[in-house]
This record gives structure tokens, C-alpha cells and sequence, in this order.
């Protein structure tokens, strides 16, 4: 389980961090944006008003009576470049109305002071925010202060808020809004269009606590970003909110999170066939070195046993020659007594009894003495005489000297070897000691099932891969049993009658076979029959 | 001419009796016991030997012509007596009888001059036969 989530790690820190980043990225991009916009309308809107004001300065001159009729003329002059403008007026310093034109006509002689009058007064020009005019509706005052000879008149002109929005030509399109605030939080002119006057609900109240800056406000889910204007202190907002905003993001987020879902089914699946496949190898890995481990332990005791019997072996031929000298002595004696007998026939028959029990000590003797020489054929690490042999030729020649015996048997030969050559190198007397005693072996398994079937023998030989060579024995014998499979090799296992076998053959072989550089093994079934298998390294045809 | 040739040739000189004479060496008392009696019936002159330092000493004393050794005894080897046997009387044959025998043993020891490598146990006459061969190559290399 750990070893499929950990692949994932990686992918989500890289995703993670790469959505992070990129999050960050277009929120910034974004509010860059946003900034751009408010700065150039800014601009765009401070423009106006500058060319406004000097419309302004410049229809003061053309003024040619300080009178209703005179400022008409200026009013019909300046309406035809400001669509906006709602009327113009000049004022006194006290706020009388010194003349008047625009679409209405003007009956009172004041307007109210405000502080437009004061600051045109005092800077030479004011631009207010935005009044109640003397319709109800919402105007801009833009004032400018003239001086008429020695007076000091103030011509104040009303614009229609609107203008403004007529400016925010950029950024409309892209689901901005664009506002103009006055320095106290209302609305000058807003989105699509519309003139808000003290409309707040427009303007968070964070915005007004971040102005100048660009700023993503998670409560509204919007964007901002102001830009203070040169003229009325006036502040351009721009707002994006956040669901058009980053959409972008959004699908974004949407592709690296189905490339993590896909990603992450590849990874699974690869992590799985990965995972399943390394599984695989190491249990492969483990059998092997099992196998190994259990073919060293029994090849090292194999060879433990060897060296300790070809000690006994030794250690018993002394006293087997004793035997045997002394059973040549009495024989000798025995044969003198048979002379000196004459024809006495109860001594007589008293020597041949004795000669037989003394024919049945050598008959032990020389059972003894088969056994060490077996042991120390087995123990012995003597030089062998190999060379190159065909087996498919061989084997023909070792069945020779067996087929009288395996056809006196009844049994069944069937031989199975390829016209190819399979050349090995070995010595040829000990692969001969070898088949001979698998096949007696196989003789001896198939003469226990005599009664149950008719016996069968197969003998076999063919190339099991380029540089190996398989040459086996198969009988429809007794078979091996479980527990006996493990004790087949040991020396001095048989499961011969005592007296008929030493149990060395088959250690010996293992031996012989192992100096060869090869391997025997068997594989069989209880009841059903066994296979012994030589593998031997096989000589390439371009060494033969 | 040195001392040891010349105890060569008087050696070669005095045995020229047509009597055969066996040592048989080997460290196990009861079996040199049995197989003087066998050999002593055969009408064979028969010496006795259990210590490997002895051997070439009665050799020359008792002018045996073939020896039966053993390999393994205490002391002196088997194969050391072989070699001083070859060293100072080649003529002598050597039958090595061994319970200790491995092929790299016998390979050794026919190399090094023994006439035969034999494994115990052994039937005597067997042992007897190949004595007397031996002492038909004794007397052939004597000849000679």
C-alpha cells in the first residue's frame, strides 16, 4: 500500500506547488490588470477635466459682457465640444449669480455656497464632487475663478455626471466596473452607464481602506484597484469579481486537477504492474536462493559425509585384511585337517562345516570390503580423464552392456536420442558408472511394481538450451515418496533389502556429476514412477 | 666410488640365491602375524617389519627382494620408505597395501617406483600372486 501512495507524493508537492504558483500567478496578472485600468481611466478622466478647464479659461476671454446674453453665447460655444455640460454661470464671490445659461432659466440670484466657491476662489479652480442641482439631479460643479477687470467673478459650470462614464471606454468589455469616488466614498459615475449618486453599495468598505493599491477582497469574492486623481482628490476604482476574474485560474485548476486524477490513475497503474512485478522477481529471487541454499547445504553434507566415511572406509580396510588374512589361515589349516582327516568322515564332516562357516566370514569380509571401496570411490577426489563425447553416440554403447539384462527382465526399453551431436566433456568411465546406476536404479523401482504393470523404461537425451545437455532416465516404477525425496542422495539411504545395496550409488553419482560441473535431480510420484536427470554443460560445436 | 654404491653391488652380489625373500611392513602386529604363517606355508621367506625407519636397514641385512608396505604407519610414511627404498636398492620391488587408498596415492606411489598399488582388504592369494611377480621383476631388473 505504501509503495502505490508513495509514487503520489512527488506529484502532489509538484502539483500542488505548481497550482499554487500559478493561482498566485493570475491573481496577480489580474490585479495588475486592474491597475493598468484605473490608472489609464484615471488619466483618461483628469485629461477631460484639464481640457474642460481650459475650455473654461478660454471662453472666459471670449466673454464679451459679463451678462446672461454674453455667457449664452460661451454656453452654446462650449456645448457644442461638452455634450455634458448643463449650464453655466458666473458668481460673485458671495454666491450671487451674476449671469446665467443653460436650459432652464435661472430666477434666484444665489446659489448655494459651497465649497467650490471658496477653493476657486482660493486655487483659481474647483472641481466638486457631485451636488444636487437645482433640478434634483445630480451635477458636477467645475469652478474657475476670472477676473473682470478689478472684480473677481467665478464662472461655475454644471456637468452631467454621466460624461464620465462616456470616458471608460477600456475595460468595460472585460466584466470591469469602473467608478469614479470622491475623496468621501460616494459615487461620482459607475458601471454601464448609470450615475449613483451616494450609491455605497457600489463601494465596499474596504475599498476605501485600500485605496491606491490593488487588493482581492474575500468577503466581496472581488478585485480591486484605485487610482487617486489629480484633480477633486477624486479616486477611479475598478472591480472585477473574482468568479470572472479567475475563471482562468479556475480552468486551469480544472486541467491540473484532471491531469492529477489521470496522472495519478497512470502512476497507479504503472505503481500496481510495478509493484506486482518486483513482487514477482523478489519471490523468484527468494525461491531461487532457496533452491541454492538447500543444493550448497546438501552438496556441503554430501561432502561431509563423504570425508567422514572415506575415514571409517579407511579406518576398517585394516581390520577387514586382518580378517581376511586370518580367514586365508584357517582356510589353509582347514585343508590340512582335511588331509589328516583321511577317512575319518565325522571330523570330516566337522572340517566342511566348519569351511562353510568360515566361507560365510569371507562372504562378510568381502561384503565389507565392497562397501569401503564404494565409500571411497565416493569420498575419492581423484583426476579424472575427460574428454569430448558425444552422448548421442554414448549412450547407445553404455545400453549395450545392460539390454541382456533389462530384456531378461521384461521390461520395456524405449530409447529417445536426436541424430544431432550433443557433445559433452567428461570422463567417459564415470558418465558410464553414472547411467549404469541410474539404470539399475530404474530396474530395481520397476521390478518392485512388476505384478501391478508391465515395466517401462525410458532413457532419453536431447539439448535443454544452447550449453546444456539433458540426458534422462524414466521408469513406471514404485516411485519416490515425499519423505524419501530428501534422503535420496544422502549416503547409506537405500531402500534396497539389506545386503543388496550399500546406498552410496546415487551419492556417488551426485558426486561424479557434480565434478562435471552438472547437476542431478529426479522428479516423481509416488506409485507412479521416476525421472533422473543429468544436466551437463555442453560443449559448443565451435570447441567440439 | 662411494660408500653406498659399493654396498649396492656387494648386496646384489651375495643375493644372487634364488630363494625369494618378502618384508612385509605395516604397523597392525597381528596381521604381519597371519601373513608370515600363510606366506611361511607357501614355502616364502618372510621378514618382519612395523616401523617404516627400519626398512632399508633390513633390507640390506636380510637381502629381501619385495616388500609389502603400507602407506599409513607412525613415523616414517609409506611413501618416504618407498622413496629411500628406490633411493639406495631401485632393484627391490615395492607392492604397496593400503587401507588408505585414495587414486592420487596410487598415482604417487607408481611414480615413484612401486610395482604395484593394492587396497585392502585383499585375498591372499591374490597378495601372494602378485609377490611372486614382483619377484620375477626383481629378477628381471637384476639381470640387467
Amino acid at each position: 500500500m505504501a509503495m502505490l501512495l508513495a509514487p503520489f507524493i512527488p506529484v502532489l508537492l509538484a502539483l500542488g506547488t505548481g497550482g499554487y504558483l500559478f493561482w498566485n500567478h493570475a491573481q496577480q496578472s489580474v490585479l495588475d490588470t486592474l491597475t493598468l485600468l484605473s490608472a489609464y481611466n484615471a488619466r483618461v478622466v483628469d485629461r477631460f477635466l484639464d481640457d474642460f478647464l481650459g475650455d473654461l479659461a478660454m471662453a472666459r476671454v471670449q466673454l464679451e459682457s459679463p451678462d446672461s446674453a454674453g455667457l449664452r453665447v460661451v454656453f452654446e460655444t462650449l456645448s457644442v465640444k461638452h455634450k455634458g455640460l448643463v449650464d453655466v454661470a458666473l458668481v460673485s464671490p458671495k454666491g450671487m449669480v451674476l449671469a446665467y445659461a443653460g436650459p432652464s432659466v435661472y430666477k434666484g440670484t444665489h446659489v448655494v455656497p459651497g465649497r467650490w466657491l471658496d477653493e476657486a476662489l482660493e486655487r483659481g479652480n474647483s472641481i466638486s464632487s457631485v451636488v444636487s442641482g437645482q433640478m434634483g439631479l445630480p451635477l458636477c460643479i467645475v469652478a474657475l475663478r476670472v477676473n473682470a477687470g478689478d472684480d473677481v467673478v467665478v464662472m461655475r459650470a454644471s456637468l452631467d455626471p454621466a460624461v464620465f462614464t462616456g470616458l471608460f471606454t477600456v475595460g468595460r468589455g472585460e466584466g470591469v466596473d469602473l467608478f469614479l469616488v470622491n475623496p468621501d466614498g460616494e459615487v461620482i459615475a459607475g458601471r454601464g452607464g448609470q450615475v449613483l449618486t451616494r450609491d455605497r453599495a457600489l463601494v465596499e468598505h474596504v475599498f476605501m481602506e485600500h485605496v491606491g493599491t490593488a487588493f482581492r477582497d474575500s468577503l466581496s469574492d472581488a478585485a480591486y484597484s484605485s487610482t487617486v486623481m489629480s484633480h477633486g482628490g477624486w479616486i477611479l476604482g475598478a472591480r472585477k469579481q473574482c468568479g470572472t476574474v479567475f475563471s482562468a485560474a479556475d480552468s486551469t485548476l480544472l486541467f491540473l486537477g484532471m491531469s492529477l486524477l489521470s496522472g495519478g490513475i497512470i502512476v497507479l497503474l504503472s505503481s500496481l504492474y510495478l509493484t506486482g512485478y518486483v513482487e514477482k522477481m523478489l519471490l523468484q529471487r527468494d525461491e531461487e536462493r532457496e533452491k541454492l541454499r538447500e543444493q550448497l547445504y546438501r552438496a556441503g553434507r554430501l561432502a561431509e559425509l563423504g570425508e567422514m566415511a572415506a575415514g571409517f572406509a579407511h579406518e576398517i580396510n585394516n581390520p577387514l585384511q586382518i580378517m581376511k588374512s586370518d580367514q586365508a589361515y584357517i582356510e589353509m589349516l582347514l585343508q590340512d585337517f582335511r588331509a589328516r582327516a583321511g577317512e575319518d568322515a565325522e571330523f570330516l564332516g566337522d572340517v566342511d562345516e566348519m569351511a562353510a562357516s568360515v566361507n560365510q566370514i569371507k562372504l562378510q569380509i568381502d561384503r565389507c570390503a565392497r562397501i569401503t571401496h564404494s565409500i571411497l570411490s565416493f569420498g575419492r577426489a581423484g583426476k579424472s580423464e575427460a574428454q569430448n563425447i558425444d552422448v548421442s553416440k554414448f549412450i547407445p554403447e553404455v545400453l549395450t552392456m545392460i539390454q541382456k539384462k533389462i530384456q531378461l527382465s521384461n521390461i520395456a526399453l524405449r530409447v529417445d536420442i536426436p541424430p544431432t551431436r550433443l557433445v559433452v566433456h567428461v570422463d567417459p568411465a564415470r558418465l558410464q558408472q553414472v547411467l549404469l546406476n541410474l539404470l539399475n536404479n530404474a530396474m530395481y523401482a520397476v521390478s518392485e511394481t512388476a505384478h501391478v504393470r508391465p515395466g517401462e523404461i525410458g532413457l532419453a537425451c536431447s539439448a535443454e538450451s544452447a550449453d546444456t545437455v539433458r540426458i534422462e532416465i524414466r521408469d513406471n516404477g514404485a516411485g519416490i515418496g515425499e519423505e524419501q525425496k530428501t534422503l535420496v542422495f544422502t549416503p547409506f539411504y537405500t531402500t534396497k533389502p539389506a545386503g543388496s545395496g550399500t546406498g552410496l550409488g546415487l551419492s556417488v553419482c551426485h558426486g561424479i556429476v557434480e565434478s562435471m560441473k552438472g547437476v542431478l535431480d529426479f522428479t516423481s510420484v509416488k506409485g507412479q514412477g521416476s525421472t533422473f536427470y543429468l544436466l551437463l554443460p555442453r560443449v559448443p560445436s565451435s570447441l567440439e | 666410488m662411494d660408500e653406498v654404491s659399493v654396498n649396492v653391488r656387494a648386496y646384489e652380489e651375495v643375493i644372487m640365491d634364488d630363494v625369494l625373500r618378502v618384508l612385509l611392513v605395516d604397523d597392525e602386529e597381528s596381521y604381519l602375524e597371519t601373513a608370515a604363517k600363510i606366506f611361511r606355508r607357501k614355502g616364502i621367506d618372510v621378514e618382519l617389519c612395523s616401523i617404516g625407519k627400519n626398512v632399508v636397514d633390513i633390507l640390506k641385512d636380510k637381502r629381501c627382494q619385495v616388500v609389502v608396505l603400507d602407506l599409513k604407519m607412525p613415523g616414517m610414511t609409506g611413501q618416504e620408505v618407498l622413496r629411500e627404498i628406490k633411493g639406495s636398492l631401485p632393484a627391490v620391488q615395492v607392492i604397496i597395501l593400503t587401507g588408505h587408498a585414495t587414486s592420487d596415492d596410487a598415482a604417487v606411489c607408481l611414480t615413484s617406483g612401486a610395482f604395484d598399488f593394492l587396497i585392502k582388504p585383499i585375498e591372499m592369494s591374490h597378495l601372494l600372486d602378485r609377490v611372486k611377480m614382483a619377484y620375477e621383476m626383481w629378477k628381471l631388473s637384476s639381470d640387467t
